[in-house]
């Protein structure tokens, strides 16, 4: 199906030691779907698969209707990709807007050259993630949450058709993850495909519409209200957590709960 | 009196711009983490000098060494990175002092087996001496040069963008693998030019110290560059004058200034994020 993503059976092995099993699953896009999984899950394997940066040792992927193995550039023009960081490589004094510049060029012919209509387009993306006054402020001076909200806008200035983030919470306060999710559900109403993992579904959970739960084989996936059982909960929170009865969306607590 | 026009004088001027421009790739080995590869590439280019000068006094053939320097410090840097794995710098650390490790013990070989007039030559790219370049040296510096300066200018956005984040360039479909072994060649390539001006034992105060106090007062990756290339020519012509004026050797004192530079540098500041 070309509105989807597609895994069947995909396994993917690094030196002997399995970090995805045959997993199987039909991702529609557009759509929100959240990842959770205990650490080593294979979680951030398997977005890096989805974009042919990680060749799976068997089963096949479809992003869209493309594969990202044989055809790694065209899925890398359909999807963006936000990696999880813990830090930069400080030596590299860059600016703000040289990273936002980066998604824009990443795409272009060398010597990939910035044009004026470019640059607008990257203090729009900058303005969108409320870092426009921050244009020529070097990088590394910006707390946690404003970088990640630089390199938010470095992957939709490509316009992606699907974004992918990897755990895009951590570092970041109250203030810049609502912000944040503000613009994924935005992104959503424009039909974009977003696919995030985090270990905290509980800011999304109005917002998502599918819970995969990976724990190097698929233990779930589906509508949260389906997939949110003690059992699944337990494979990644242990057997504290459980999900809050009478809330509109399935808010997880975990340890002990009183009153 | 001396004649600061004098033609071994204009070739050792040039010979300095020349440099000054090669170490820009001392600022992009900084900024990719691997400062010490300059310094590795021009101890490659003793082994490389080495074989060409063997190969010539076995078969009695011409072999240009410089040929063999430049290509030898541009491989041993190409077999750092695959041998490193390019992403872990430890493991590139390590690999870089293996390939330096190999490329000495060809050298300390080679040199031990041919006759003391061509331990000269070999020598030569040891210590270097700027005074000495012919005509024909600076020839080759310069198309050199240029190779690497149209490289670095042509790729300028990949560089920056793989040594700020490879795995997101990856990711935004840039081919991290390819420019980041071209990264590596270009900066072989540079140091294994500047052990033919200034001697291998002195590349690393030569490439390393200018591109490392040119980083602590430059807030962006195009002025670093240019940073780096004024200071090294501004120290390298500086170093060279006072070297004759004094009568002393050229790459000797040249390397105390760019070093005397950097510590200047750090301590200042050092003492402005106290202040």
């Amino acid at each position: 199906m070309a509105d989807s993503i597609i895994t069947k059976g995909l396994t993917v092995a690094f030196d002997g030691r399995l970090a995805l099993e045959d997993v199987t699953v039909e991702i529609p896009v557009p759509s929100i779907t959240v990842i959770i999984g205990p650490n080593g899950a294979g979680k951030s394997v398997f977005l890096r698969s989805l974009i042919g940066s990680i060749k799976p040792s068997s089963g096949s992927i479809s992003v869209m209707g493309v594969d990202p193995v044989a055809h790694p550039e065209n899925v890398r023009r359909l999807v963006s990709y936000v990696a999880q960081k813990e830090k930069f490589s400080y030596p590299v004094p860059i600016s703000v807007n040289e990273v936002v510049t980066m998604g824009l060029l990443a795409d272009k012919s060398i010597p990939r050259l910035h044009t004026r209509s470019g640059d607008l387009k990257v203090k729009e993306a900058l303005m969108v993630v409320d870092m426009g006054d921050q244009y020529e402020r070097p990088f590394d001076k910006l707390s946690g949450g404003q970088q990640q909200r630089v390199l938010l806008a470095r992957s939709i200035i490509r316009e992606p058709r699907v974004l992918v983030l990897d755990e895009p919470f951590n570092a970041v306060d109250v203030a810049t993850q609502s912000l944040m999710i503000d613009y994924l559900q935005r992104l959503r109403e424009q039909q974009v495909g977003i696919i995030i993992v985090t270990h905290d579904t509980n800011p999304l959970a109005c917002l998502m519409e599918q819970i995969m739960i990976l724990n190097k084989k698929l233990i779930d996936f589906g509508p949260p209200k389906k997939v949110l059982r003690q059992e699944v909960l337990a494979v990644v929170y242990g057997n504290n957590a459980r999900v809050l009865d009478g809330e509109p969306c399935p808010i997880i607590v975990t340890g002990d709960i009183h009153g | 009196m001396v004649d600061f026009l004098a033609p071994f004088l204009i070739r050792a001027y040039v010979a300095v711009i020349l440099s000054g421009i090669a170490a820009s790739a001392g600022s992009v080995a900084v900024l990719r983490g691997v400062s010490y590869l300059p310094a590795e590439a021009s101890h490659a280019a003793l082994g490389g000098v080495s074989i060409a000068v063997f190969l010539g006094y076995l078969f009695g053939a011409g072999v240009d060494p410089f040929y063999f320097a430049v290509l030898f410090s541009a491989a041993s840097a190409v077999l750092v990175a695959y041998a490193g794995g390019r992403v872990d710098k430890e493991s590139l650390n390590a690999a870089l002092g293996g390939v330096m490790a190999v490329s000495l013990a060809v050298f300390a070989l080679l040199r031990g087996l041919v006759p003391a007039n061509l331990k000269v030559v070999i020598d030569g790219y040891l210590v270097g001496d700027i005074l000495l370049l012919t005509n024909k040296d600076l020839m080759q510096l310069g198309v050199t040069v240029a190779l690497a300066v149209f490289f670095e200018l042509l790729f300028y956005h990949e560089v920056m963008y793989i040594c700020f984040d490879a795995e997101g360039s990856e990711a935004m479909g840039i081919n991290v693998k390819f420019y980041d072994y071209l990264m590596f060649f270009l900066i072989g390539l540079s140091g294994g030019l500047m052990a033919k001006i200034f001697g291998s034992l002195l590349v690393f105060a030569l490439v390393l110290a200018p591109a490392a106090a040119a980083r602590m007062f430059s807030a962006h990756v195009r002025t670093y560059l240019i940073n780096t290339v004024i200071l090294t020519v501004l120290l390298g012509m500086v170093g060279l004058l006072m070297s004759i004026y004094l009568d002393l050797p050229s790459s000797g004192m040249i390397a105390a200034l760019t070093s005397a530079a950097y510590v200047a540098s750090l301590l200042y500041f050092k003492a402005m994020k106290k202040g």
